[in-house]
């Protein structure tokens, strides 16, 4: 290929046009003639900021992941087994046991963890714990005895410091499943053993209650009859008499009613303490041949053709069964306190509905969880989950997405139309139910989203996307990454690319968007696209740093589904940005061309570095659909943006808002101190003016200031008679000249505002600026009503806005406050 | 002869049309009763609402038919036809070709805006090569449509000129000259529409230069100290179909006044108009003698 590279021809005229032409056929068109460095089509490509993310560490991998036990202490949360080895080897340092060997080879065993045959998504820990460092010893094989017995040493005291207990999840498709149902045990452990605790207790006192019942009756047959003898029994009837015989003195015994009540509610109390034994953590619904999950019983699995429209029925059922507990439990204790009324409490135990169950009581039962597929759910079962989701039945869907490029027919992606819709927007319309949008590449986040879920009561949707695991390829055997890696790699590019973005809606949280909505968690959540810095090497081999910003196109070029997108373009058709030839479009960064794409996509053709087989950076040219695609993930991400309160728009409003009070207040108080000090310097002028007109002398002799006044009197005396002619009411308060031109400036520069009438084209701009300033003619054309029943910034504004251009301000009037420098500027403008 | 308020956009170019026909009605003092004005759809045909005038505000591209069948049987009437480039070059081109050709008596206004403005941008006809709209975000494919050599093209032919709707004193001189020719006179207005094509004609109103002002004893007449604004002028005679079409294809300026002229043009309505005055009876009869040449 670098012969091929040098061998190229230099780029002549032809050839240039060529490219180009090929090039924006396949941009526009996904078609058009080969091109000799595009790798097969089933190779999906490597983009250089993927390779560099993941040299930084930046998208480390994470599994295996440990669960503790659910009912275990609180502290110990889920971890990376990595983070777990670390510390086990730590506190083997802290006893004193020699860990060298082991620190060093500390990933070769999460490796080996990693590498442990999962057929199920969860395994116990200490299985595949002990397997793997089993694998880890055979794997020094070859060394010295006296190392090997060393390694034997330090994996002897790592062991004794492993978790005995817990499971260890893989990056599998039903790893999401699994991490449900564990914090789906964790959060409603505590509330079913204190309901269990509860029913224990009222049964054991009903019981008593009832057995004291049976001693304070007063003789019963059986013990009349005994007492009698066998010769007893043939005289008198047993029964009658015992039915005659009055109770025990100082007590009376249940009425047979209430004791039915309470024999019935005791019962029902037993059958659900027998149930609750096996009763599994949550019924799952689903279709299809059934999840192999760990310790997920049969009967928890319910196969249903339309999980969704059975799920509503299904729980109704289901809580049929538990309300008959939960009445019992609520009429024991009433019978117990000896509150129970007849008269009231029969009628609303007739009512009694799931609805008037606590929180606490409806979290302590399992829940009905639905599994299925975001595509069915975005195509066929939509109105399902619609209803499902508006019927406030705490009913929880789990979708697993494979590809979060999926539409929402549920085919895979037409990019043709551009716009992907989003099912986690869809679920949130629904307003009160809840909403978990994540991915399995953030899995304490997912496991953070999923402690949530499992408190809630309210209808809720679960949004997982889970990188199916790519078959190997040709590509993935030269960069050696294992197929696992891969999906990992692809689902981590889709996270930061914007395509799957993680975030839940909770409508228990509050009212408003900022309680409910939490977006924390994706990557630089306050920018469009997330930026990273990648070092590569550039043609010198030198090394240098390139901000990359990752997209939806990112992932797809991972992805072998979306190959046909992208194609890679030899070096000699390289065009660089801002080169423009005959109108052809230029190439230009996906990020770039993103930036600038708001309504109207710009004229090139966008690229994505990637990274051939001897790692040179090549470009990816990508189809329009691609590109629409990657602007749709931003605009969608804009909106959660806004939701989020993140870069607000309202808030930047309000901000300028604000800002242009604070300055309009800022210049109206400096236009008062102004205004305040030229009226005392006029009403000075003036004091001395009359001083030397009459004759007394005001200021002190020989000041220099008099003779000046004095000039100046005289100068503004012809102007003020001026004004005053103009507003002679006979002459129409216009000041156009007899020829319809522009009045004469004064000798001081002061000039009447004017419009050129003749060419007013009627619009009312100006009339209904200010009705008393401007006037029509009687050919309905504008001209100057009275000068001086308007304000010189009103003249401005409306020879700013008049279209015909034929309002001329003039200069200010001595007296108007409006005229400020700044008015005066843009009435100079105007004329200008 | 004012009506409603207008509802236009402020430093709408269609104020100053408007403004020049209420004048000119004021100065003939048309009757208001005698007087319609006819159009279809678009922003400028909203124009009947704000005359106090009888007017009828017809269908997309249907306002020429309707002014047709006004002339056919009221040869008496002042009729007015305002109607839009999109109204009168898109939808409406077959009945416009054909008014043209019938030579009725009638005054079309064509406000040209270069844009579809009521429906908020789209391309129009004559919406110049490479404007952005709507409808082409990349900007318009093709070359636009040039209504005044169309118009010219039209056989029988009787009237065409041009203003623009920033110089008042022209738009009112070349509507009076319009009415007052007997035919259809076509009268296309290049107008400023401030909110989609704000930038179409800004340059030429700035720069009075950018305009051509055709002048001739039979043209229009302006007034010397309107006719000074333009610095452009060539003379040009009204009955030169040649050289009007040949001012009319210059694409770099915006030629106003009156292209031609020809009062000898054939008018349908001198045809259409046979039969009135006859009683309900007579008319009977005339139908009667007709039908019977059908019969077998």
């Amino acid at each position: 290929m670098k012969e091929q590279l040098v061998n190229t021809p230099p780029r002549t005229g032809d050839e240039e046009r060529d490219w180009a032409e090929a090039i924006r056929e396949f941009h526009l068109a996904g078609q058009g003639p080969a091109m000799p460095d595009d790798p097969p089509p089933d190779e999906p490509l490597w983009p250089a900021a993927v390779h560099g993310l993941e040299a930084q560490g930046e998208s480390a991998y994470a599994f295996p992941f440990l669960l503790p036990e659910p009912s275990g202490e609180e502290n110990k949360g889920p971890r990376p087994l990595r983070e777990v080895l670390g510390q086990a080897l730590e506190t083997c340092r802290q006893d004193g046991a020699e860990t060298l060997l082991l620190e060093s080879h500390l990933e070769k065993i999460v490796h080996l963890a990693d590498r442990w045959d999962w057929t199920q998504p969860s395994a116990p820990a200490a299985s595949v714990l002990e397997e793997a460092l089993q694998r880890f010893l055979d794997s020094f094989g070859d060394s010295s005895q006296a190392a090997r017995r060393e390694l034997a040493q330090e994996v002897e005291a790592l062991r004794r410091h492993l978790p005995r207990e817990g499971a260890l999840v893989a990056f599998h498709p039903l790893a999401p499943l699994v991490l449900y149902a564990w914090s789906l045990t964790r959060g409603r452990h505590q509330a079913a053993r204190e309901l269990s605790r509860e029913v224990r207790r009222l049964s054991t006192e009903l019981e008593g209650r009832l057995e004291s019942d049976t001693r304070l009756k007063g003789e019963d047959a059986d013990h009349i009859s005994h007492s009698m003898g066998e010769q007893g029994d043939a005289l008198l009837d047993a029964a009658a008499l015992s039915d005659l015989l009055p109770p025990k003195r100082g007590s009376r015994p249940l009425e047979p009613q209430r004791r039915e009540r309470m024999e019935k509610a005791l019962q029902d109390l037993r059958e659900h303490l027998e149930a609750w034994r096996n009763e599994p953590p949550f019924y799952l619904l689903h279709r299809g041949s059934p999840p192999t999950l760990p310790g997920l019983e049969t009967k928890a699995l319910q196969r249903h053709r339309e999980p969704l429209q059975a799920a509503p029925d299904f729980f109704d059922e289901l809580m049929g069964r538990r309300l008959r507990v939960l009445r019992a439990m609520r009429i024991a204790a009433l019978e117990i306190e000896g509150r129970y009324t007849p008269e009231l409490h029969d009628a609303v135990f007739k009512r009694f509905q799931w609805q008037s169950c606590s929180e606490e009581e409806l979290r302590a039962m399992p829940p009905v969880v639905v599994l299925e597929s975001a595509q069915r759910l975005s195509g066929r079962a939509m109105s399902d989950l619609s209803q499902v989701l508006g019927s406030s039945r705490p009913i929880h869907v789990l979708a697993l997405n494979d590809d979060p490029l999926t539409r929402l027919s549920g085919d895979q992606l037409d990019l043709s139309t551009g716009y992907l819709p989003d099912l986690g927007y869809l679920a949130m319309a629904h307003r009160e139910a809840f909403v978990l949008q994540g991915t399995l590449v953030r899995p304490g986040l997912l496991l953070e989203g999923l402690g949530k879920l499992s408190q809630t009561l309210d209808p809720s949707l679960a949004l997982i996307w889970v990188p199916e695991a790519a078959d190997a390829s040709p590509k993935q055997e030269a960069q050696k990454v294992p197929s696992h890696r891969w999906s990992w790699m692809l689902g981590w590019s889709a996270h930061a690319g914007r395509a799957a973005t993680c975030f839940t809606y909770s409508p228990a949280d509050g009212l408003t968007w900022a309680e409910r909505f939490d977006l924390r968690g994706n990557p630089q959540p306050e920018s469009l696209c997330p930026t990273y810095r990648v070092p590569f090497q550039d043609a010198e081999g030198r090394e240098q740093e390139l901000d990359v910003s990752l997209t939806l196109a990112h992932a797809a070029a991972l992805n072998p589904n979306y190959r046909r997108h992208f194609r890679v373009i030899p070096r000699q058709a390289w065009e660089e940005e801002g080169e423009e030839s005959a109108g052809r479009p230029r190439q230009m960064d996906i990020a770039g061309y993103l930036e600038q794409f708001d309504q109207t996509p710009p004229s090139a053709v966008p690229y994505l570095w990637v990274l051939d087989q001897d790692m040179t950076p090549r470009r990816a040219v990508m189809t329009r659909e691609m590109a629409a695609a990657c602007r749709d993930r931003k605009r969608s991400w804009r909106m959660l943006q806004e939701l989020a309160g993140v870069n607000n728009e309202y808030v930047r409003r309000a901000e300028a808002k604000l800002r242009k009070e604070l300055e309009e207040r800022l210049l109206a108080e400096q236009e008062a101190l102004l205004e305040e000090a030229r009226k005392q310097g006029a009403e000075e002028a003036i004091d001395r003016l009359v001083g030397i007109l009459t004759g007394v002398e005001m200021a002190p002799a020989g000041d220099l200031a008099a003779p000046s006044l004095a000039e100046e009197a005289a100068a503004q005396e012809p102007a003020h008679e001026k004004a005053a002619a103009s507003h002679d009411p006979d002459s129409g308060g216009q000041a156009v000249s007899p020829g319809g031109g522009p009045a004469a400036p004064d000798d001081d520069g002061f000039e009447e505002p004017y419009i050129d009438t003749i060419l007013c084209t009627s619009c009312n701009d100006c009339i209904q600026l200010n009705p008393l300033l401007f006037k029509y003619n009687g050919d309905k054309q504008a001209e100057i009503a009275d000068a001086g029943a308007g304000t010189y910034a009103q003249l401005v504004q409306a020879a700013e806005n008049c279209p015909a251009h034929c309002i001329h301000p003039g200069t200010p009037r001595p007296e108007d406050a409006t005229a400020t420098p700044e008015m005066v500027a843009r009435a100079q403008a105007l004329e200008g | 002869y004012c009506a409603a308020e207008p509802r236009w956009c402020p430093g709408c170019g269609d104020h100053s049309v408007l403004n020049a026909v209420q004048r000119l009605a004021r100065q003939r003092q048309m009757p208001p009763e005698q007087t319609v004005v006819v159009s279809g759809i678009g922003c400028s045909s909203r124009f009947p609402h704000y005359m106090k005038t009888y007017g009828f505000h017809g269908l997309h591209g249907r306002a020429l038919p309707v002014a047709c069948g006004v002339r056919s049987r009221r040869p008496d009437l002042n009729l007015f036809v305002v109607t839009g480039d999109g109204d009168c070059c898109a939808i409406g081109m077959g009945h416009w070709v054909h008014a043209m050709r019938y030579n009725m008596d009638m005054t079309i206004l064509l406000l040209d805006n270069h844009i579809y403005g009521l429906t908020k941008k789209q391309t129009s006809p004559t919406t110049g090569k490479g404007s952005v709209s709507n409808t082409h975000p990349q900007g318009s494919f093709f070359v636009p449509l040039n209504p005044i050599t169309l118009a010219l093209g039209i056989s029988n032919v009787s009237f065409v000129a041009q203003t623009v709707d920033w110089n008042p004193p022209h738009v009112y001189a070349t509507i009076q000259a319009a009415h007052e020719h007997k035919g259809t006179s076509f009268v296309r207005i290049f107008q400023r529409c401030p909110h989609f094509t704000h930038d179409v004609f800004a340059e030429a109103q700035k720069d009075p230069s950018q305009v051509l002002m055709m002048t001739h004893e039979d043209g229009i007449q302006l007034a010397p100290e309107a006719a000074k604004l333009f610095k452009n002028q060539t003379e040009h005679d009204p009955s030169d179909l040649q050289e009007a079409r040949e001012i009319a294809s210059h694409e770099e300026l915006f030629p106003i006044g009156l292209f031609y002229r020809n009062p000898q043009a054939e008018r349908y309505e001198n045809a259409s108009v046979a039969g009135m005055g006859m009683s309900p009876q007579e008319k009977l009869t005339a139908l009667e003698r007709a039908l019977d040449r059908f019969t077998i």
